[in-house]
């Protein structure tokens, strides 16, 4: 990562744009909306294109080209990807289109709107906000609001838990395994997969956590993130609980629009596939990115073409008769299924994956351990994660360390788990894997 | 004097949030002391592996003949040899995957002991290369901040907020935990083959030795070219 200052401007014409779309757009009538908000869109659009997918579409063209025997004449952009762009460019949209809609009023003071773009907790990685839910807090007063601290401390130490001591510990092993792929084997690389899932998720949840506890302190509400994703029991629950923000901001401003499921069973399929298929792209300009996105739309795709039969079958095996064990089948198929994809997400080129994926078939070959510690620490801050999500998703007032009626109680189990950071963190970790995006 | 009584204290938000922020404080660090006093105790407990040797190396040698390197030097230099050779007492400073910064914090700890007759030095091509984190793994020398200033410029290179973060007993012994036992215990039998530092390695290569004929260019740390000038210019000081 690199500090270029003159990028700021990126993100100064993003602002302008759309906080005048904003104001033109209520101003006008008519056609005339409709042109403001497609001008500030194309704007909006055309940065991501520029900085994010222009060498992609220009590689992939030479690539065509080459095939034809021909030379590629366009050359490639030196630049680099500005940080949280995504995030904050998506931001931006989800402004102009609820300005066009009706469900927010145009913010006429320029420095409210910036920090509407720009608030720091969520600007490089989200929660993607809407302007109903955020600008207003911006025009309110705030006092000293214990509760509201407390509870946003709690929330950020979570979040540095997830990122210490599991993602940044899980990603020794996961990328020393994904970035040699070609030297390990099947065991090895089911073990790098399923780190990586949970390395993702601890990684880009960890960060929502602080985001929004820090915002919390100072007074903000953001919106969740993150809801136990891996206790989903399909892939459309997961989605649910998946990056929440992203998940309704393509449902809203492009599933939808697009129709959504109220269209003919194929073009409603076609628009899981096309949302999805976005999705991917949204997170970086790579084929390994789109396959997963695709992947992802497949699931849902099919799950609806094999709801039937699924039911059937689990009425065939008697698992209806036993909830529980059907709904840890469940949770337990849909881990799999997304765990599957997160290879594509991880890998670092198409190649890769389908090297994972093949090597993982055959379940071969000894388990790479470089350090034994390390193995170690990753399961036993997957065993703390387990545990804590597990009592607050099946658990709820039960077993309560964590929110203990006794202060005592409660602040010793929060003064441990600084404890455990301190003793099994990382603390020379990388970045946030969802700063690149 | 008028007295405050608790619910009084209670009401008033900002001495609420104080007064409970400092019992959690006080929980913290008496938790830290406690758990940071321990590890320490059984770090230098160590009868083996390689935090014992650093440990060994920095407060105890008294060698004549001195190995410092990574690896190569860790696995390759048997001190034996060295001494029916040279006919000095040797001792392998070596350790896996240490840069020349830590054998310059090693060695500015053992001037400040004796000085030995000689030293050598294994450093390979690559050694002055400018990389990312290049500096995280002198976390091995954390656990002697606090009792070794020599080597605290050093440490400090890892990152600014170093001073702050060892203000915690703990985080010099972070991810140790297990090290600490396994040196404490017979449970690794391998960390006992070391002979005066020297750890041999029994595995076979059946490969290539890939000998590298090119020398790529990189981008020199000055940092690390200082320490090694930092190195020469001690030995020179001192006739080693």
């Amino acid at each position: 990562m690199a500090f270029v200052p003159i990028y700021i401007l990126i993100l100064g014409f993003t602002i302008i744009i759309d906080y005048l779309a904003g104001i033109f757009i209520e101003s006008a009538e008519g056609s005339k909306r409709k042109i403001y908000l497609t001008v500030s869109l194309i704007a909006n659009i055309g940065v991501l294109a520029v900085f994010k997918y222009f060498n992609f579409l220009n590689q992939n063209y030479s690539f065509l080209m080459h095939g034809f025997g021909l030379n590629n004449p366009i050359p490639y952009l030196s630049i680099l990807l500005p940080v949280g762009l995504s995030f904050h460019t998506f931001q931006a949209m989800s402004y102009a289109i609820e300005v066009y809609r009706g469900n927010q009023k145009a913010e006429r003071h320029f420095g409210i709107y910036a920090l509407y773009v720009m608030f720091y907790p969520q600007l490089v990685a989200g929660p993607i906000e809407r302007p109903q839910n955020l600008l207003y807090q911006f025009r309110q007063k705030y006092n000293f609001d214990y509760s509201r601290i407390v509870s946003g401390l709690k929330l950020m130490l979570w979040g540095f838990f997830k990122k210490l001591v599991i993602a940044d510990r899980l990603a020794f092993y996961v990328n020393a395994v994904f970035n040699n792929v070609d030297q390990h084997g099947g065991l090895t690389l089911s073990l790098a997969t399923i780190f990586f899932a949970f390395q993702i998720y601890c990684d880009f949840s960890g960060y929502s956590d602080i985001a929004i506890g820090v915002a919390r302190i100072m007074g903000f509400d953001l919106m969740k993130n993150f809801n136990r994703p891996y206790f989903a029991k399909n892939v459309a629950e997961f989605w649910g609980r998946w990056h929440i923000s992203l998940s309704t901001w393509f449902k809203d401003y492009l599933y939808i629009p697009l129709g959504g499921n109220r269209v003919s069973v194929p073009k409603w399929y076609f628009n899981l596939f096309i949302v999805f298929l976005i999705s991917g792209l949204w997170h970086g300009a790579n084929w390994t990115y789109l396959v997963w996105g695709g992947l992802n739309g497949f699931y849902l795709i099919f799950a609806n073409l094999s709801q039937r039969f699924r039911e059937s079958l689990n009425h065939k095996l008697g698992l209806t008769k036993f909830p529980y064990l059907l709904k840890t089948c469940q949770i337990l198929s849909t881990f799999l299924l997304i765990t599957f994809a997160w290879i594509f997400f991880r890998a670092n080129t198409i190649n890769d994956a389908f090297t994972v994926i093949y090597k993982i078939t055959d379940f071969n070959g000894p388990l790479f351990i470089e350090n034994p510690s390390k193995l170690i620490f990753s399961f036993f801050g997957i065993a703390i994660l387990f545990l804590i999500e597990l009592k607050r998703e099946f658990y709820r007032g039960k077993f309560s360390l964590f929110d203990n009626q006794n202060w005592l109680v409660r602040n010793f189990m929060y003064a441990s788990l600084i404890i455990v950071i301190l003793l099994f963190g990382v603390f020379d970790g990388g970045q946030f894997i969802y700063f690149q995006f | 004097m008028k007295k405050i009584k608790f619910s009084q204290i209670q009401q008033n938000s900002y001495l609420f949030f104080g007064l409970k922020f400092i019992i959690f404080l006080l929980i913290i660090v008496s938790l830290d002391s406690l758990i940071g006093s321990t590890l320490r105790y059984f770090y230098f407990k160590q009868d083996s592996g390689a935090e014992y040797g650093a440990t060994y190396v920095m407060e105890k040698t008294k060698e004549e003949l001195l190995i410092f390197g990574s690896s190569r030097a860790l696995h390759h230099y048997q001190p034996q040899v060295f001494e029916s050779r040279l006919g000095y007492t040797t001792y392998n400073a070596g350790r896996n995957g240490n840069p020349i910064l830590y054998h310059l914090a090693i060695f500015k700890s053992v001037l400040l002991r004796y000085k030995p007759k000689q030293i050598i030095l294994d450093i390979n091509i690559n050694e002055f290369q400018k990389m990312e984190g290049t500096y995280d793994v002198l976390s091995t020398l954390l656990p002697y901040y606090k009792h070794h200033p020599e080597v605290r410029p050093i440490i400090n290179l890892r990152s600014k907020f170093e001073k702050l973060k060892l203000y915690s007993q703990i985080y010099p012994y972070n991810s140790l935990i297990f090290t600490i036992a396994a040196g404490n215990t017979e449970f690794n039998k391998k960390r006992k083959e070391v002979s005066s530092g020297y750890m041999p390695l029994y595995n076979t290569w059946n490969k290539s030795l890939g000998l590298e004929k090119k020398i790529t260019a990189y981008e020199v740390d000055k940092i690390k070219v200082e320490a090694l000038n930092n190195i020469i210019n001690e030995c020179k000081l001192n006739n080693i």
